[in-house]
C-alpha cells in the first residue's frame, strides 16, 4: 500500500477548493519560503490519517486543534488521504469499502511514530525521564504485556482491600475480647487468657472451676438456670445490652485506615486515567461498542458518517483493551468504596442504637457525642458512595481524628448503674455466661479471622512479588529495546557526523515509578546529559536520529506501514550535514514513502538530485488568503542548467546566476569526492575561483577521464562569463551574449552528465589514483584492461 | 553494537520478550508459594494471559483453606 494523493480544504493555510496534491511512489518534497503554507500539508496528512495535527499536541497557549485548524476564510475543513494497493485506490481517511490490509495499514499508522516536526526535535532529548519513557511507550509495543501487569495489579489491590477489611475485623474482635477478659494490649489473647477469665468469673460467682468441655457445659447450665430464676429487670437487661454494644463499637478513627486506602486508590485511578492514551472513558467506549454491535449500525450515531460495523467494533475493542489499566484501577476503587461503605454502615447502626440507649439512661449530654458521630459517619458513607474528591476525603479524615477515642468512661458509668440497681448476683452469673461464650464461640471466631488474615497477607505478599517480577521483567525488556534503539541512533548519528568523536549516546531505564528513561552522551571521555556539551545543531540531529531509529525499528516490526513525514527538521544544520541527512534518508529509508517539507533551497536541490523521479516535487512561492499556497513548476538550479527547455526560456542574467550556484555545488561535490586539495579559506566561503582550478587540474591528469577532457577545456574557456554576469552587483565592462552564457551552461551540463550517476544519484568518487566510480559502480573511469590497450596500440 | 539491535529485531514482539523474562524470574524465585508459582507459570502459557485463570483458582483454593 502506498499513498497516492492528498485532498485538503479549508484547513490551516489551505483554502476551500484547493487542488489535490499527488504523492509519488517514493514520496513528496515540498519546498517554499516561510509562510507559504508548506506545513499545512503536514497538518493535512495528520488530519487525514490521525484526525488531528501534532501542531497543537501540547495545547500551546490553550489553542487546540479544534480552534486552530480551520482556515481563516471558513468553510467545513476536510482532509482526505488516498492510497493505492495494486489496481485500486482507497480513501484512507474514511476507509469506505477498504480491504482488510488497508484497514490494518491505518491501524498501524494510528499507533506509530512517523511524523517529526521542528518543534518536536528536542522533545525527546529535553523531556524529563518519565515523559521520555511515555513518549516511547507505543514504540515499546508492550500493550499485551501491560494487560497482564494491570490484571496482576488488580489482584494485588483486591488482596489489599480484603486484608484491610480483615485487619479491621481482627482489631475490632480483639479489642472487644480484651476489654471483656480484662487484659492489656501487650498480653497475648489466646485460649489460656480466656480460660483464666472463665475461672475468675466462676470463682466470683462461687460456681467452682471448669477445665474440661463437660465441666464448662455443666457450669453454663447452672448459671443459666439460676439466672432464669431471678426476676427480670427490664432496665438491667437494657443496660447490659448497651454495655455489650459499646464493647463492640470500635472508635470511629479506626476507619481512617480505610479512608486512607480509598485516597490511595482514587489517586491510582486518576493517575491511570491521566496516563491512558485514550481520551474517551472506557465506559463510553464500551457503550458505543455495544450500541454498534447490537444494532449493527452502518452510520456513526455521533457524526453520522458511514461506518463499517465490524471494523468499528474491532477498533473500539482495541481501544478498550488499551484502557485496561484504567478499568483495573476503577474496579479496585469501586470495590473498596463498596466495602468501606458497607463496613461503616454497620458501625453507624451500632452508634445510633447506642445513642438512643444512652439518651434513655444518661440524658442528651452524654448521648449527643454519639449522635454527632453517627451523623459524621453518615456523611462519610455518602462521600464514599458518591466518589467524593480527594480533598473532601481529607476533610473527613481530619474530622474523624476528633471523634470519641475510647468508650471506657461511659462503660464505667453503665457498670456503676448496674451495681446501683442491686443486681450484683445477676451480673456475676451474666459474666460467667459471657466468659463461657468467649471461650466456646468468640475466641474460635477470632482465631479464624486471624488465620484468614495471615493467609490473605501471604497471598498479598506473593502477588506483590509477582507484580514486582513483572515490573522488573518489563524494565529489563525495555532496557534491551532502548539499547537497540540507541545503537541504531548512534549509527545514524555517525553517518551524519562522521569522525566527530561526540556521538555514542545511551539510554538507561531507571528503577523509578512506572517507567523512566535517562539519556546520556559521551563527549571526549565524559558521560553527561547531551545538553551539557552539544551545540543546538548537534542536539537537533541527535533528536532526529532517535526519531529515525525508532521509525526504522517500528517499520521492521510492522513492514506493512512505511511512511516517514519530516517537517522542516534541518533548519539548524549546515550544508554538509544536510547533504549527509539527505543521503541517510536515501540509503536507510528507500523502502519508505517520505514526505519532506523544507524552506532550504540547497537541501531541496540535494533531495531532488538524490531522490530522482519517483518523488513528486511541489514548489510554493507565495501565499494569499483567497488562493492559499501559490505553486509553480518545481525547478532547481539543476533543472535550470540541465534542461534545454528551461535553459532556453531563461534570461542570460538568470541563467548565469544559476550556472554560478550550480557550478559551486557540483565542483564542491567533486572536490570532496575526488579528494582534491583545495586551498583553505578562513574569512569567506569557497567559490568557483578556488574550487575549479585544482579540480580542473585533477580531471586533466586522470588518464581514464581523457575522453571527457574537452569538457574541462570548455568550462575553462567559458568561466569568465560567470564573473561578468550575475556574480557581482557592478555593471559588466562589456555585455556578454546569450550564446556565451549558454555555452557555459552546456559545458556544466556535460560535466554533470559525465560525473553524476543517475542510477544511484551520486557523483563519482576516488577509489584509487587511477580509478573513479560512483556509489553503485554504473558510472566508472578506470584503466582499460591490458589486452584492450594492446589492441588499441 | 549489533547485538542489541539483533535482540530488538529478532523478537517476535516485545511482549513476548518481556513474558520470557518474567517466566525466568518467577521460575528462579524460591520464596514464592508453590501453588501460586505453578498456577502463574501456567497462566503465562495461556492465550488469554490477562485472565490469570489458574492464579485466581489457586488463590481461591488457598483462601478457602486459610479461612477454614
Amino acid at each position: 500500500m502506498r499513498l497516492s494523493r492528498l485532498e485538503i480544504e479549508a484547513l490551516r493555510g489551505i483554502p476551500k477548493g484547493w487542488p489535490s496534491i499527488p504523492i509519488g511512489e517514493g514520496g513528496l518534497v515540498v519546498y517554499g519560503p516561510n509562510g507559504t503554507g508548506k506545513s499545512s500539508i503536514i497538518d493535512g496528512i495528520e488530519a487525514a490519517l490521525e484526525k488531528e495535527s501534532s501542531l497543537y499536541a501540547e495545547k500551546r497557549q490553550g489553542v487546540n486543534w479544534e480552534k486552530g485548524s480551520e482556515h481563516v476564510g471558513g468553510g467545513p475543513r476536510r482532509a482526505e488521504m488516498f492510497g493505492i494497493v495494486p489496481g485500486n485506490e482507497y480513501n484512507l481517511t474514511t476507509l469506505k469499502d477498504a480491504p482488510s490490509n488497508v484497514v490494518q495499514w491505518k491501524q498501524i499508522a494510528a499507533s506509530s511514530m512517523f511524523v517529526l516536526r521542528r518543534h518536536m526535535l528536542l522533545r525527546f532529548i529535553l523531556s524529563p525521564p518519565a515523559d521520555r519513557y511515555s513518549s516511547l511507550e507505543s514504540f515499546f509495543n508492550l500493550q499485551h504485556y501491560a494487560e497482564l501487569e494491570a490484571a496482576l495489579g488488580g489482584l494485588v489491590s483486591s488482596a489489599k482491600t480484603v486484608e484491610a477489611g480483615l485487619e479491621l475485623t481482627e482489631r475490632q474482635q480483639a479489642q472487644a475480647l480484651r476489654y471483656r477478659i480484662g487484659i492489656e494490649d501487650n498480653t497475648t489473647l489466646d485460649a489460656a487468657a480466656a480460660d483464666a477469665y472463665v475461672q475468675k468469673t466462676l470463682s466470683v460467682a462461687k460456681l467452682g472451676v471448669a477445665k474440661t468441655a463437660e465441666e464448662r457445659a455443666a457450669r453454663k447450665s447452672a448459671a443459666a438456670e439460676e439466672l432464669a430464676g431471678i426476676a427480670v429487670d427490664q432496665n438491667l437487661t437494657q443496660l447490659a445490652h448497651l454495655k455489650g454494644k459499646l464493647q463492640e463499637i470500635l472508635p470511629s478513627v479506626t476507619f481512617d485506615v480505610m479512608l486512607g486506602r480509598l485516597v490511595d486508590l482514587q489517586q491510582a485511578y486518576e493517575s491511570a486515567r491521566a496516563e491512558s492514551l485514550s481520551k474517551a472513558p472506557v465506559d463510553f467506549l464500551t457503550a458505543a461498542k455495544s450500541l454498534i454491535a447490537d444494532q449493527n449500525l452502518t452510520e456513526c450515531p455521533v457524526c453520522e458518517q458511514s461506518i463499517n460495523p465490524g471494523l468499528t467494533v474491532a477498533a473500539l475493542e482495541s481501544r478498550i483493551a488499551k484502557d485496561v489499566k484504567v478499568s483495573a484501577a476503577l474496579a479496585a476503587l469501586r470495590e473498596h468504596r463498596k466495602g468501606a461503605a458497607s463496613a461503616i454502615q454497620t458501625h453507624v447502626s451500632s452508634f445510633k442504637s447506642a445513642w438512643s440507649g444512652l439518651r434513655k439512661f444518661f440524658g442528651d449530654e452524654l448521648a449527643d457525642a454519639y449522635k454527632n458521630e453517627a451523623a459524621l459517619l453518615d456523611q462519610i458513607i455518602a462521600a464514599v458512595s458518591d466518589g467524593a474528591s480527594i480533598d473532601r476525603l481529607a476533610e473527613l479524615r481530619a474530622a474523624l481524628k476528633a471523634t470519641i477515642s475510647s468508650h471506657d468512661q461511659i462503660i464505667g458509668k453503665i457498670d456503676q448503674r448496674i451495681v446501683e440497681s442491686g443486681a450484683s448476683r445477676r451480673t456475676e452469673l451474666a459474666n460467667v455466661l459471657d466468659a463461657l461464650k468467649i471461650i466456646e464461640v468468640e475466641l474460635p471466631a477470632f482465631d479464624a479471622t486471624r488465620a484468614h488474615l495471615v493467609s490473605t497477607r501471604k497471598q498479598r505478599e506473593a502477588l506483590e512479588r509477582l507484580a514486582g517480577h513483572a515490573l522488573r521483567a518489563r524494565r529489563a525488556t525495555v532496557q534491551g529495546i532502548v539499547n537497540g534503539l540507541a545503537d541504531l541512533a548512534n549509527e545514524y548519528y555517525e553517518f551524519i557526523h562522521p569522525g566527530e568523536e561526540i556521538s555514542k549516546s545511551a539510554l538507561d531505564v531507571r528503577d523509578v515509578g512506572k517507567g523512566s528513561v535517562e539519556i546520556s552522551t559521551s563527549f571526549h571521555g565524559m558521560t553527561e546529559h547531551p545538553l551539557l556539551h552539544f551545540s543546538e545543531s548537534h542536539l537537533d540531529t541527535l533528536g532526529l536520529c532517535y526519531f529515525l531509529a525508532a521509525r526504522r525499528l517500528e517499520a521492521d516490526a510492522n513492514p506493512a506501514f512505511k511512511l516517514l513525514v519530516l517537517d522542516d527538521v534541518v533548519h539548524s544544520v549546515d550544508a554538509d550535514h544536510r547533504d549527509r541527512i539527505a543521503r541517510l534518508l536515501k540509503e536507510k529509508f528507500s523502502d519508505h514513502q517520505i514526505v519532506i517539507v523544507t524552506h532550504d533551497s540547497i537541501f531541496y536541490q540535494r533531495l531532488r538530485a538524490l531522490f530522482g523521479t519517483k518523488y513528486e516535487y511541489v514548489y510554493f512561492t507565495n501565499w494569499s488568503l483567497e488562493g492559499g499556497p501559490v505553486r509553480i513548476q518545481a525547478s532547481t538550479d539543476i533543472d535550470r542548467v540541465t534542461s534545454t527547455e528551461i535553459r532556453n526560456a531563461m534570461s542570460q542574467d538568470e541563467l548565469a546566476g544559476a550556472c554560478g550556484r550550480f557550478g559551486e555545488w557540483l565542483f564542491m561535490q567533486l572536490d570532496e569526492r575526488l579528494q582534491v586539495a583545495v586551498q583553505a579559506r578562513f574569512s569567506r566561503p569557497h567559490d568557483l575561483g578556488n574550487l575549479w582550478p585544482p579540480l580542473a587540474a585533477k580531471l586533466r591528469k586522470q588518464k581514464a577521464f581523457e575522453e571527457k577532457k574537452d569538457i574541462v577545456e570548455r568550462i575553462d574557456a567559458s568561466q569568465w562569463v560567470r564573473n561578468k554576469v550575475g556574480a557581482h552587483y557592478n555593471e559588466p565592462e562589456s555585455p556578454v551574449t546569450p550564446a556565451e552564457v549558454r555555452q557555459l551552461a552546456e559545458a556544466l551540463n556535460d560535466l554533470f552528465a559525465a560525473t553524476f550517476c543517475q542510477v544511484c544519484a551520486s557523483t563519482i568518487a576516488k577509489v584509487d589514483d587511477k580509478t573513479w566510480k560512483c556509489d553503485c559502480g554504473a558510472l566508472a573511469y578506470e584503466p582499460k584492461p591490458a589486452n584492450a590497450e594492446a589492441a588499441e596500440a | 553494537m549489533g547485538d542489541n539491535l539483533a535482540v530488538v529485531k529478532k523478537a517476535e514482539s516485545p511482549s513476548q520478550l518481556a513474558l520470557a523474562e518474567l517466566q525466568k524470574r518467577v521460575e528462579e524465585d524460591t520464596d514464592l508459594p508453590a501453588a501460586i508459582k505453578d498456577a502463574f507459570l501456567e497462566d503465562l502459557k495461556s492465550a488469554s494471559l490477562a485472565a490469570l485463570a489458574n492464579l485466581r483458582t489457586a488463590l481461591g483454593n488457598e483462601d478457602n483453606h486459610g479461612a477454614a
